[in-house]
């Protein structure tokens, strides 16, 4: 078997 | 590169972390996390160990019950920078904002700043929510009302400026509630400038997050808001002493009070916004169990629109289930708040920002030998300012779509 791989996404915080 | 059998791999120092049946894994000093199937971990976890590509694939398949494929997945890590190359170069961490520091930021240390996020600490800033809330509800006049407390000064000018400080302060204020929440749980941050569709935004990077079990991610994710707590409180309690007569200061301190209240709920409307990629719906995607929510979001929008290139749809054919379950209605809210945001801004904001073009354009006529010319041109440069960066850096990241979207069509 394949070991499959997912992209996590960038943890933003903001401020206005 | 074909790796032999009997060879080993060398990792660089990556985390790993076990969530339901995946693992999160990442280098933390590039920014770069993924998930795998659990096997993924055996892999990384025996190679790490020093195991050869033999013995790992041994222990895959003893857990997996099949063969797994080592050589394609290392080729894989080592795409993603997880292999170390030997150079002992530190690795740059990938670029999330236009604007942003390079390097991670720690600047105090884990146990000096743990204390003020501790549990008792977290009661304590909830308690400072709890008595703001309260404070509304007992006494509602003290409740901003935009068209009273928006501007402490019938002097637009005077305003903005007495605002700026209070303002770059407090948001100054929230970013270090994040890096020092982060600090409490030993990860690193970095700050920078970022844009919500033609807002301008201070931005903390706290992608390392992921580096740390799915609980503990909420310190950092909610330390800007428990900042922003504490400030509303002390900015209430002090109203509240003004109203009930204990204190009396000169009349502008409690105009200019009220304003800062103004600011500060404001802020917390800001968050509320999640479609705006906001504090909250990183807390969104932690509590959903999202992996990459904004771009599953995207791909599943342009297919409601059949706008869906191949590759896009082999990209969300291939995404994680917890993030589609999401996407399918968090696509809907992104598009209205989206579309209300640009409303906003077409029909409220940009008669505002007319009028105050055309009281500066008056001052500025006046030539640069009068007060009123610095005067305006400071008050327009701080009322107009960061929107205009904002816009600016919209249009290049266009540019630079559009430069790319033709090169790529020239080819095909």
């Amino acid at each position: 078997m394949k070991i499959e791989v997912r992209k996590v996404e960038a943890v933003k915080a903001t401020v206005k | 590169m074909s790796t032999p059998e009997a060879t080993t791999v060398r990792l660089r120092p990556l985390s790993l972390v076990e969530e339901g049946d995946e693992v999160l894994v990442g280098d933390p000093e590039t920014g770069v996390f993924i998930t795998i199937p659990a096997v993924g971990g055996v892999v990384i976890a025996a190679l790490q160990r020093g195991a050869t590509i033999e013995e790992t694939a041994a222990e895959a398949e003893a857990f997996a019950g099949e063969p797994v494929d080592i050589p394609s997945f290392v080729e894989t890590l080592q795409e993603l920078g997880f292999v170390e190359d030997g150079s002992g170069e530190e690795r740059e961490a990938a670029r999330t904002a236009p604007i942003q520091g390079r390097r991670w930021l720690a600047g105090i240390s884990q146990e000096a700043i743990r204390p003020f996020f501790s549990p008792m600490a977290w009661a304590f800033y909830a308690a400072c929510g709890v008595f703001s809330v309260a404070v509304f509800v007992m006494v509602p006049s003290l409740f901003p009302d935009p068209a009273e407390d928006a501007f402490a000064f019938a002097d637009i000018g005077l305003s903005a400026v007495l605002l700026m400080p209070f303002s770059m302060v407090s948001m100054a204020l929230h970013e270090c509630g994040h890096w020092l929440a982060a600090r409490a749980i030993g990860i690193r941050s970095r700050f920078g400038v970022d844009r919500r569709l033609m807002l301008l935004v201070f931005e903390t990077d706290l992608t390392q997050v992921w580096a740390v079990p799915r609980r503990q991610r909420y310190g950092p994710l909610l330390g800007g808001m428990a900042i922003d707590a504490v400030v509303l409180a002390l900015l209430l309690g002090a109203r509240l002493l003004i109203h009930t007569g204990v204190w009396s200061p000169p009349d502008p301190v409690d105009s200019t009070l009220a304003v800062w209240v103004f600011v500060k709920l404001a802020g917390f409307l800001w968050q509320c916004m999640i479609f705006l990629r906001t504090d909250l719906y990183a807390v969104m995607v932690n509590v959903l169990g999202c992996r990459n929510l904004w771009q599953v979001k995207t791909l599943m929008l342009r297919r409601a629109f059949g706008r869906l290139t191949p590759e896009q749809a082999a990209e969300l054919e291939a995404a994680a289930p917890a993030d589609v379950r999401a996407a399918r209605w968090f696509r809907w809210v992104w598009l209205a708040g989206s579309l209300g945001v640009l409303a906003w801004f077409a029909f409220f904001l940009l008669p505002v920002v007319v009028v105050v073009l055309q009281w500066a354009a008056a001052g500025v006529a006046l030539g640069p030998l009068t007060g009123q010319f610095w005067w305006a041109l400071l008050c327009a440069t701080l009322l107009l300012g960061q929107e205009t960066l904002a816009i600016v850096l919209a249009g290049r990241e266009y540019a630079r779509r559009f430069v790319a979207w033709r090169r790529q069509r020239s080819r095909a």
